[in-house]
């Protein structure tokens, strides 16, 4: 959204700069509230009625994608380094739940402890490997390391090779429900706390400039791992309740290509670099696949590749930043001409 | 950094708000062309069939072949007057049929949403082993019958699921004939060698064959397994030249038989039979390779030469022509199954007392074979229809010729296949 | 079998991926753009081939010369595809964050696999080039003439690419802008054309690349994929912006696919090729030749 008046001049007429810029002053004060206000939201459909089937299917699969999302915007958004991996640490979960109930006969919550502990074993390990890349080599030693740990998942035994597995005794929908929401509600809480504290900083100074933030004497290597092994750790949640949410795994489902793109163009549609972003561009966009796959049948990737295309190049920002971008035009002003326009540069605390 | 955060969480609330309001649209947008809201599944005098089927994507040529065969079928059965039902009512037939893409990850939303929100008791099962896996359990969560007539995975049927019911042989009967047949001929082969993709249902179909490989002489000289994003096979054929094989088995689908029938050609790999498990015997195919096909075997569960008799075509040729004639193709035993698909329902309705999914899944399970232009039907108790894989060939002159079982067949199979360098 | 005989396959394919690669290196070292979309020139570039041979032949077989002479036809549309999408597309975010750089390019080759599902199904298809011997014997190593046609054509297509980059101007022009864009801008070269024209024949080769494949493998609207990630490992290895390297680096990836298929299982040969790329981005990212991309972002 630029700020020429044509585009934006029914915005500006509904809703000008200052009072959006009021009404996120006035919401910010209020931000843990507002996160347990969600959290209730959330929780409410079951207690009405809701019980199980396909809303409840569709719901479920919303949290997952939001849990996606942020976790990816945490090392991608917030650090700088994007991933086209993170479906690994996905199918590494899953699979770890699927073997540990099916061929180990282990309950579901003891299985997931050891799909996490498996999941940060794998990511401590290949970001030893990854974090020392950049830009364009990081990201697609990311993705090359998706793909291989594919194959080899296609090609083992334990894993049930190319047929996956199949776990029919699983918990009913509304566990899975909560469980989703419960992480979503967890990992935003933790996002949420850490921008506002020293570590976010310092993740933001990496993505800006990693060299001057080295130079600036913090260890950078410590933080891109800690923001790395939390992507892994929610993600990997995620991908261990996905197992047996979905009855079935095998290597496509787990480490699923579409997903993988898909959970990246959400935190960009929604915004990059935001709590809110990933969350509100996840929501959005499954909803509007789940819509276009049941309408126009075939078209549904088209129209992704399309819809990429088009934020990509008219609204970088996502609706979050493009939004923000928006209600800061007045700061120049409220600022007394300070030639300012972006939050981070004018901050003075901490 | 306290600016920004006010910001942000401003459009959280305004997100998760949202968010909830967007899915009250979605689900009330969600729905296709037959109106919003859950419908009950035979409301007034309809009974709706529901599933999803390959339509777009790999497999869309054979998913086509099945709605093709669901929507010709149905329309028969309305113009002749609907179902009479063992109820006492008379019910004409609607059949809801979504886009899964081949997408097992897209199965159980899909199923689900048919039986929430269009309220479907009857479901048809879709194409490809690793989507009807989780349409399955949805079904037996649900207690709702699903027939279905492309999942051939054993692991369907392996898992004590009632609602499921299966028109194809299992994946591990498809090479037993072509093996029986291989061993009928004269001279009888000594070797064999399987090449095999590494998906759910090729990798079943490897394991059968070697299950039946044990049982005989032969001598397993080449067993390899190929991802099935690649596209060269010549290393693996060169393995088979070099063994010697006598017979081979490709264990995988109509992209690789291309290139099977293309490399084995430009590289002069002779064997006396060679056969591939899925999409060797349609026309694409043979359109593709031309004359480089010439010999090939391939398995069916249907023998499009009988005719079996059918109540709602008459028998299987009048099913050939009326497929021909309207769709501009000659069906194969993906569209018969599919027939047979809708025939399992409609003569279950018809023994049923009382419509409900429940005793519907009883009447499929408990009934007689009956006949269809698929052959005779009747379930095991794991839900796999009792039949075997016929082979074909084909044959120079006459094209396709059902060679085996003999009583059957339409042609002896012309064996071994005559080396490149005579052809 | 011998290793002669894989080493030979695989040098015989590698050829392929070479030319496929050498586009890639190309716009990765000229235009500083990681394109996802490479592959799905390759595939467009085989569906050319296939559809002129069937409308010229009625079926997609033909003999050799006509097959070839498809061959200037596909170069021909590919470059003009290459070229307006780098000049609609590409060019609006080169400069930016990486990141939207690589989706942009993830976004086009998303909706070109899924138009060309739309228009021509997903059914495999392949252009069957008729020999009267389809196979030669060379020293007990059995050679089928196609691919040999095929390994000349993409070496005859990359040496013209190379020969392009050294001799002419606007092959001087795509150096200079590869070293320094603002220079080159100062010096009166036109960059945004530069860039578009570099664009153009990169998809072009692979194009090329593309129609070769068609004849030897089979093509479908999703296979651009793997010879995308393919000349990843072939450029980290090569270097990025390097045609002798990419050449290098592709013969070697299908000697080594090839090996790891013969004496190994064929099942592990993408899992390898993958874990090359891993393994090669974190030992020399720089590459064998190249000036290698810069680390920073």
């Amino acid at each position: 959204m630029s700020t020429d008046p044509d585009t934006s001049g029914l915005l500006r007429s509904i809703l000008p700069p200052e009072r959006l810029d009021r009404l996120f002053d006035l919401c910010g004060a209020h931000g843990w509230k507002l996160i347990a206000a969600g959290a209730v939201v959330g929780a409410l459909p079951p207690v009405f009625g809701l019980r199980e089937g396909y809303m409840m299917t569709v719901l479920s699969e919303m949290f997952l994608f939001a849990i996606l999302a942020l976790s990816w915007d945490i090392v991608g958004g917030q650090t700088g380094y994007p991933s086209f991996g993170n479906m690994a640490f996905f199918g590494i979960g899953g699979y770890a739940t699927a073997i540990l109930v099916k061929d180990a006969a282990i309950s579901f919550p003891i299985a997931m402890v050891g799909a996490v502990v498996a999941v940060l074993v794998f990511a401590a390990v290949n970001g030893l490997i990854v974090l020392r890349l950049r830009g364009h080599y990081f990201a697609i030693a990311t993705l090359g390391i998706l793909l291989a740990i594919q194959q080899v998942t296609r090609n083992l035994d334990i894993t049930g090779g190319a047929s996956g597995k199949i776990l029919f005794d699983v918990p009913p929908g509304i566990v899975f429900y909560y469980f989703f929401l419960a992480v979503l509600v967890v990992e935003m809480a933790v996002v949420y706390y850490l921008t506002q504290t020293r570590f976010g900083f310092i993740l933001n100074a990496i993505r800006d400039d990693e060299g001057k933030a080295t130079a600036m004497g913090f260890n950078t290597t410590y933080y891109k791992t800690a923001a790395w092994m939390l992507a892994a750790l929610f993600t990997g949640l995620a991908g261990g309740a996905y197992g047996l949410f979905n009855t079935f795994l095998d290597p496509q489902t787990a480490y699923n290509g579409a997903w993988n793109v898909e959970l990246i163009a959400m935190a960009l549609m929604g915004g990059t670099g935001t709590v809110a972003g990933p969350v509100i561009g996840a929501f959005g966009l499954h909803t509007i696949i789940e819509y276009v796959e049941s309408s126009f049948v075939g078209w549904q990737l088209v129209l992704l590749g399309a819809a990429i295309i088009v934020t990509v190049i008219r609204f970088p920002k996502g609706v979050v930043g493009t939004l923000r971008a928006y209600a800061n035009e007045m700061d120049y002003y409220e600022r007394g001409g300070m030639a300012a326009t972006d939050d981070e540069e004018v901050t003075t605390d901490e | 950094m306290t600016d920004t955060h006010n910001r942000r969480t401003f459009l959280k609330v305004a997100g998760g708000t949202g968010a909830l309001g967007l899915t009250g649209l979605a689900g009330c947008a969600g729905n296709s062309s037959d109106g919003g809201g859950g419908g009950s599944g035979e409301s007034g005098d309809t009974i709706t069939l529901g599933g999803s089927m390959s339509l777009t994507g790999d497999n869309a040529d054979l998913g086509r072949l099945y709605k093709d065969a669901y929507q010709e079928t149905i329309d028969r059965i309305n113009e002749s007057g609907g179902v009479e039902a063992g109820d006492g009512n008379t019910y004409e037939l609607e059949m809801v049929l979504r886009d899964d893409g081949t997408d097992a990850s897209t199965s159980r939303s899909i199923y689900q949403e048919l039986i929430d929100r269009e309220g479907i008791d009857y479901l048809l099962g879709p194409y490809s082993s690793s989507v009807t896996l989780p349409a399955s359990a949805v079904a037996a969560e649900n207690e709702k019958p699903m027939v279905e007539g492309g999942g051939a995975s054993p692991e369907i049927f392996s898992q004590g699921n009632e609602w499921i019911f299966g028109l194809l042989p299992t994946a591990n009967k498809y090479a037993k004939s072509y093996i029986d047949m291989a061993l009928a001929q004269d001279p009888t082969p000594e070797s064999i060698a399987i090449l095999a993709e590494d998906g759910t249902f090729s990798q079943s179909t490897a394991e059968g064959a070697r299950n039946k490989i044990e049982q005989t002489d032969l001598e397993l000289v080449v067993d390899q397994t190929f991802p099935s994003g690649t596209s060269d096979l010549s290393t693996n054929l060169g393995r088979v030249r070099d063994q010697g094989a006598d017979v081979l088995l490709l264990c995988a689908h109509q992209k690789h038989n291309i290139i099977l029938a293309n490399q084995m050609e430009s590289q002069g790999v002779n064997v006396d039979a060679a056969m591939g498990t899925v999409g060797s015997l349609n026309e694409s195919f043979k359109g593709e390779v031309g004359a480089n096909g010439d010999y090939l075997y391939g398995p069916t569960s249907w023998d499009i030469n009988a005719n079996f008799e059918d109540p709602v075509y008459g028998g299987t040729q009048d099913f050939v022509s009326a497929i021909e004639d309207n769709y501009d193709y000659t069906p194969d035993y993906h569209s018969a199954a599919g027939e047979a698909v809708i025939m399992t329902f409609v003569n279950a309705f018809q023994s049923v007392d009382e419509l409900t999914p429940t005793a519907v899944r009883n009447a499929i399970r408990d009934s007689d074979p009956f006949s269809t232009v698929y052959g005779d039907v009747s379930f095991d108790d794991s839900g796999v229809i009792a039949k075997n894989m016929l082979i074909r060939q084909w044959q120079p002159d006459p094209g396709l010729q059902t060679v085996y079982p003999s009583s059957v067949a339409q042609s002896d199979p012309i064996y071994p296949m005559p080396d490149w360098s005579e052809r | 079998m011998a290793i002669a005989q894989f080493v030979v396959n695989g040098l015989l394919v590698g050829a392929l991926f070479a030319a496929v690669a050498v586009g890639f290196a190309l716009i990765w070292g000229v235009v500083d753009i990681i394109n996802l979309a490479h592959g799905e020139m390759v595939m467009l570039g085989g569906y050319t081939a296939y559809w002129l041979l069937s409308i010229a032949t009625g079926t997609a077989e033909g003999s050799v010369l006509l097959f070839l002479a498809t061959i200037p036809v596909v170069v021909g549309v590919l470059f003009v595809v290459g070229y307006a999408l780098q000049r609609t597309l590409v060019s609006r975010v080169i400069g930016t964050d990486i990141f939207l750089t690589l989706l942009v390019t993830f976004g086009i080759s998303i909706a070109i696999q899924q138009l060309a599902i739309q228009a021509w199904t997903a059914n495999p298809r392949s252009i069957q080039v008729a020999f009267a011997d389809p196979s030669m014997a060379v020293g007990g190593l059995v050679v089928p003439k196609m691919k040999l046609v095929a390994f000349a054509g993409a070496i005859v297509l990359t040496a013209i690419l190379y020969l392009f980059l050294q001799r002419t101007r606007t092959g001087r022009a795509i150096r200079a802008v590869s070293q320094n864009p603002e220079a080159a801008a100062l010096v009166g070269i036109d960059v945004e054309h530069t860039r578009a024209v570099t664009f153009g024949i990169s998809s072009a080769v692979a194009g090329g690349a593309g129609a070769f494949i068609a004849t030897i493998l089979n093509i479908q609207p999703q296979m651009g994929l793997i010879y995308t990630l393919k000349s990843f490992v072939i450029v980290v290895f090569g270097g990025v912006g390097s045609i002798p390297g990419a050449l290098t680096g592709g013969l070697l990836l299908g000697v080594v696919e090839e090996l790891t298929a013969g004496l190994v299982s064929s099942q592990w040969t993408l899992a390898v090729s993958f874990t090359l790329l891993i393994v090669l981005l974190v030992i020399k990212p720089k590459g064998l030749f190249g000036t290698g991309a810069d680390n920073e972002h």
